[in-house]
């Protein structure tokens, strides 16, 4: 939908501008409406299309004119997120910065997902707490839902599920109250991943049913790898009270799943998680005592573990 | 009068009928006392019980169609589908009102229906339920359409757009089963989006149902050789249908939206071409008349700047301005044409844009839906296909919003040459003359006049015209063509940016832009796309119905004509407890029809005893003479009345005309009397034609004491029950008598004096303990009185003394 809009508004600009005068096209519209189009591009792997989208803007907007900021901001935010997925936290770090300089609330939000990645817990606690205690404050409640999202997972990261499970209730409530329906997909994401963790992966599937078809239509690949990711894990958990031949069908769907995920975080080069997937997979081969795929995928897994060594959190502990 | 209330005067008579026209087909509403007919003259009727009364009448016209083959209700009785064989449609038609709700066309003039419900319930189907569209909190409501252009179909006329959802009905998924000629059988999932096309079934079909746990479809088909006709029984798997129940219940919803939505794109563009006038194209013919008059070197063109700028008008000019153009002429011309733009900007901006962004917004939830491969991927979604149809939307919505751009710029374009136009007109006439123009618009209009006022011989070749000023008309022409003047996106900053760069050029997420094409060429593009990747599913589900049985059964040698046919039998029923196909049908021995059941587990894999059983109708006890109407029996027609009973009319051979006709209710937990059915058991094989080796039927005989009835002075042949409001309808033989009757009357003491007007007290048959039966036949009779207690002795006042055959 948004795609839709974006370019509608882009389509609009320009016939005005044949009527009207030239210099029409500089506009904050067109600025926010190509930005907009250089994350939708970014968000779906194609960030040859989006950087081409924010060489445009550089041209269009040089660097000290009215809506430079826009593009910048886009700019750093695209870097960010590819800098996350490659696990080079030191280099999103240092993002960090750039972005505060142009929004300072999206800068600490940052700065704190930085910092749970890189294990340090409790400072991330502090500052997502201050973060959401301001954002309260101004309504913003998109960062709110966000941020909520970051406590929650903070909490079951240091294994207490439960303590998440309000906050996920309230984001989830704060969502549906203002429509955000991605957001509330999200949630329901991280609502079934708790749900799991505290060892009910039967209602974490059929919670998933509702979050997963709008995840898979307009979610970022990111998201939707993860989604397909935590279906796999839910069927595998599910599958433990199975009796045998239920229960190698329910590995291989797993599997089949896992592998959709792989193709999703592929696209973003997500090596981290590729590299979860495939050590899972190594060991759902292993249970059907498929040997020979097991050995592939362990192979992939060595490799990509000597490039990307674990930092000791454990699988089950990551969305 | 007052008489002694008399006990099972079985079946009381509510309601007699002779009707005009022929009936053809009669189904009873499964929920309400309602009874939907279908006459010779095409007319859909719907009768109340009490006295027949008529409740409204769908006439046949050109529209719909002439000839109704058959009806079926939706199982909650809000819906009345039928199907006409001239057209090839299948209409929806409220049972509130007799207005066609939504109307589809089929390949082939369909002979049977039926519309089944599914009744399987699971924690997974609730889940789904309940996750059921946030479409209507996200989205805008449609508007309406206008009222007059609604006539087609009635889903978007009423003041809240919830139509679609109130036509979905429950979101349990309900199936409508058609199936024609040439082995021709569709599903249409909650009567409106094809979900499956069977392919494989030879012959005309019969006879359809298809089980409430969605296992199985049975389905009767006649294939005719040389002048009789071959009837089997064919009981098609359906587990495909069966294990993706809760997808195939969300795919089928969201593909009613889809295309309800697409129909109602439809009409918005259909309003606003009919918006658009024809007088909107004067300007244009004027203009090349002129230039195919005039003897003058100078272009067109320049006459009108040399108006603009000296103010004055060639000859030629001036006689077109005034004498054919007139200024009052002009004034109209204006004003049609500013009336008609803002419609159509006002259809595009309220209906055609926000049904496109609905529309884009449930393709999208349907790519997600076939992007969860496990679930989707065995119905036949294809999530490449959908993103396709995405983009062909996008398209469509791109497109709409140019002709929004073009309408507005020639609105203000117009506006601005008519007023000068006006003004050097009333100049010529020297007429009072207005303030003069100032300057800005004395260059608009002479942009416009560059702009619009060429000449185009090329135009005029293809077109025959020379101009081509009015410039909405272009984009709602159903044309191949590409647009005679399309927009300029010279200078247009994204479109150059676009074709300058390499990567953003191909990404798949930007929608392709047909800068030559009209609004509906886009529409018909985005049409063929969407019902491209719709159509896969049904393919998909309709490949994998296997034919898992076939019994061949009998040979039919009557020669009836083919509407006739529709009430005969056989006749399916699936009993949705015990998960069980009845087929109900005759076979032809000594010139008798005798009846048989068939029954048949709906999973293929299970097995079900006393598969096929043959009834005999031994003995009719009657009440007042403590005797025995013995006599032959043939089977007319019988139909399943509820889960236990089937309705039976019978023809005694023997009785004489107006008193040979029986009305009978069968209990089948006598025919399935579990004591002895053992020794009723098939001994013949269902691979050669059963009324070859009717030796091997098991026969089990039946003898009545009540629950039966002699219909008097009417040549009664078919029959039509409702066992959820106990009633039943009767017709005759000559298509236009119907009586209708109550049942259960089982508890009621009637006092009543006034209601049986029409009968004779004398001719009730009433029930006395049967004491005459031979000694053969006593061991069943015995079962079946256990059945039919309490037994209740009745002295009745007066006997008929012609009962006895």
């Amino acid at each position: 939908m948004a795609l839709q809009q974006a370019q509608m508004l882009l389509s609009m600009n320009s016939l005005e501008a044949v009527n009207a005068g030239v210099q029409q096209n500089n506009t904050e519209s067109f600025a926010v409406a190509l930005c907009h189009l250089a994350e939708l591009h970014a968000e779906q792997g194609c960030f040859a299309a989006a950087s081409e989208v924010l060489k445009h803007l550089k041209e269009r907007f040089p660097p000290n004119s009215q809506h430079a900021q826009l593009w910048m901001l886009c700019d750093q935010k695209i870097q960010f997120d590819r800098a996350m997925n490659d696990g080079k936290y030191h280099l999103a770090d240092s993002l960090v910065t750039g972005i505060t300089a142009l929004n300072s609330i999206e800068g600490v939000y940052r700065k704190a997902v930085v910092l749970q990645a890189q294990n340090q817990m409790s400072e991330a606690h502090k500052l997502l707490q201050k973060l959401l205690v301001h954002c309260q404050k101004l309504k913003n409640t998109e960062m709110v839902i966000s941020v909520l999202l970051s406590v929650a997972e903070l909490y079951w990261r240091s294994s207490s599920p439960t303590i998440a499970l309000p906050m996920l209730l309230q984001a989830l409530a704060l969502s549906k109250e203002y429509r955000l329906q991605y957001l509330a997909s999200e949630t329901v994401l991280n609502l079934a991943f708790a749900q799991l963790i505290l060892g009910i992966p039967e209602q974490a599937l059929s919670l998933l049913h509702m979050a997963i078809e709008p995840i898979l239509a307009d979610g970022a690949i990111l998201d939707k790898g993860r989604a397909m990711f935590l279906v796999a894990k839910c069927q595998v958990a599910s599958a433990a009270s199975y009796d045998q031949p239920k229960k190698a069908e329910a590995l291989e769907a797993a599997i089949e799943n896992l592998n959709e995920a792989k193709n999703y975080f592929a696209k973003v080069d997500c090596k981290e998680r590729i590299r979860d997937v495939v050590y899972f997979q190594a060991r759902l081969y292993h249970t059907l005592g498929k040997t020979q795929e097991r050995n592939r995928c362990a192979m992939l897994f060595r490799q990509l573990h000597q490039e990307l060594p674990s930092h000791g959190v454990p699988l089950i502990n990551h969305l | 009068m007052l008489r002694f209330p008399t006990c099972f005067p079985s079946f009381r008579v509510v309601g007699e009928k002779q009707l005009p026209q022929e009936i053809i087909f009669l189904v009873w509403s499964p929920k309400r006392d309602l009874i939907a007919l279908a006459n010779t003259a095409g007319e859909v009727l719907l009768h109340r019980l009490a006295s027949f009364h008529r409740v409204w009448s769908f006439p046949p016209n050109e529209n719909t169609g002439k000839e109704v083959t058959c009806l079926a209700w939706r199982p909650d009785g809000k819906l009345l589908a039928f199907a006409l064989a001239d057209t090839k449609k299948i209409v929806l038609c409220d049972v509130e009102k007799p207005e066609s709700l939504h109307s589809f066309s089929v390949e082939a003039p369909v002979s049977c229906m039926h519309w089944m419900e599914v009744t399987v319930e699971s924690s997974v189907l609730t889940s789904f339920y309940n996750a059921e569209d946030e479409s209507n909190l996200l989205l805008p409501k449609l508007p309406t359409l206008p009222k007059n252009y609604s006539n087609t179909s009635k889903i978007f006329s009423e003041e809240n757009s919830d139509e679609i959802i109130k036509l979905l009905g429950d979101v349990r998924l309900n199936i409508l089963v058609l199936g024609g000629s040439s082995g021709f059988i569709e599903l249409y999932a909650y009567g409106m989006f094809k979900i499956a096309r069977v392919t494989g079934i030879a012959g005309t079909c019969l006879a359809l149902c298809l089980s409430s746990d969605l296992k199985s479809l049975s389905v009767v088909t006649e294939v005719s050789t040389n002048g009789a006709s071959e009837v089997s029984y064919f009981q098609l798997e359906t587990n495909l249908l069966y294990s993706f129940l809760p997808e195939v219940t969300r795919m089928a919803r969201k593909f009613t939206h889809i295309s309800a939505l697409l129909q109602y794109i439809n009409l918005s563009l259909t309003c606003m071409c009919e918006a658009w006038e024809e007088i909107l194209m004067q300007m244009d013919s004027r203009l090349t008349k002129f230039v195919q008059e005039k003897n003058t070197t100078t272009s067109v063109q320049d006459e009108f700047m040399h108006l603009l700028l000296w103010g004055k008008a060639s000859a030629e000019l001036q006689t077109l301005l005034m004498n054919q153009l007139t200024v009052k002429g002009l004034k109209k011309l204006g004003q049609s044409i500013e009336s008609s733009y803002s419609s159509i900007q006002k259809l595009v901006i309220s209906h055609l844009q926000s049904g496109s962004e609905s529309l884009l917004y449930h393709l999208s939830e349907l790519k997600g839906m076939a992007s969860w491969k496990q679930k989707y991927e065995p119905l036949g979604l294809d999530a490449a296909g959908i993103e396709e149809a995405i983009t062909a939307v996008g398209s469509f919505i791109l497109k709409a919003n140019e002709l929004l751009q073009v309408i507005d710029s020639s609105m203000k374009n117009f506006k601005a040459f008519f007023r000068w136009l006006y003004v050097a007109m009333l100049r010529m006439t020297e007429d009072h003359v207005l303030p003069e123009l100032n300057k800005k618009d004395i260059t608009f209009v002479a942009e416009f006049l560059t702009e619009h006022f060429n000449e185009a011989p090329d135009l005029y070749n293809r077109k025959g015209k020379y101009f081509n000023v009015e410039r909405v008309g272009q984009y709602l022409k159903d044309e191949d063509d590409d647009l005679v003047s399309p927009p300029n996106t010279e200078g247009n900053q994204w479109y150059d940016f676009l074709q300058n760069s390499s990567h953003l050029k191909e990404s798949p997420l930007l929608f392709p832009y047909y800068p030559r094409k009209s609004l509906h060429f886009v529409k018909r593009r985005m049409e063929n796309i969407i019902d491209q990747c719709l159509q896969k599913p049904a393919d998909v589900i309709g490949k994998s119905m296997n034919q898992a049985i076939c019994i061949p059964l009998y040979r039919d040698t009557r020669s009836e004509d083919s509407t006739r046919r529709l009430f005969k039998f056989p006749f399916l029923w699936n009993n949705k407890t015990s998960n069980l196909h009845y087929l109900l049908f005759t076979i032809l021995e000594d010139s008798l029809y005798k009846m048989c059941i068939l029954r048949r587990h709906t999973d293929i894999s299970q097995s079900v005893s006393n598969g096929l059983i043959a009834i005999k109708f031994g003995s009719f006890t009657y009440a007042t003479t403590e005797k025995v109407r013995r006599s032959i029996y043939s089977c007319l027609d019988a139909q399943f009345y509820d889960d236990e009973t089937v309705t039976v009319v019978l023809k005694d051979t023997v009785g004489r005309e107006g008193r040979d006709r029986l009305l009978v209710q069968l209990p089948l937990s006598l025919v399935y009397n579990s004591e002895d059915s053992a020794e009723y058991q098939f001994t013949g094989t269902y691979s050669t034609r059963l009324d070859e080796q009717c030796s091997a039927i098991p026969t089990r005989t039946m003898h009545f004491e009540k629950h039966w009835r002699l219909l008097e002075s009417m040549k009664a042949q078919y029959v039509a029950g409702n066992g959820f409001r106990k009633v039943s309808c009767v017709l005759s033989s000559n298509l236009r008598h119907v009586r209708v009757f109550e049942m259960d009357i089982d508890d009621e003491w009637e006092l009543d004096e006034s209601s049986d007007e029409e009968e004779e007290a004398s001719n009730k048959p009433v029930k006395i303990k049967e004491e005459v039966l031979s000694e053969s036949e006593a061991e069943n009779q015995q079962a079946g009185a256990a059945a039919l207690a309490p037994e209740i002795v009745i002295k009745v006042e007066k006997l008929d003394p012609e009962l006895d055959s």
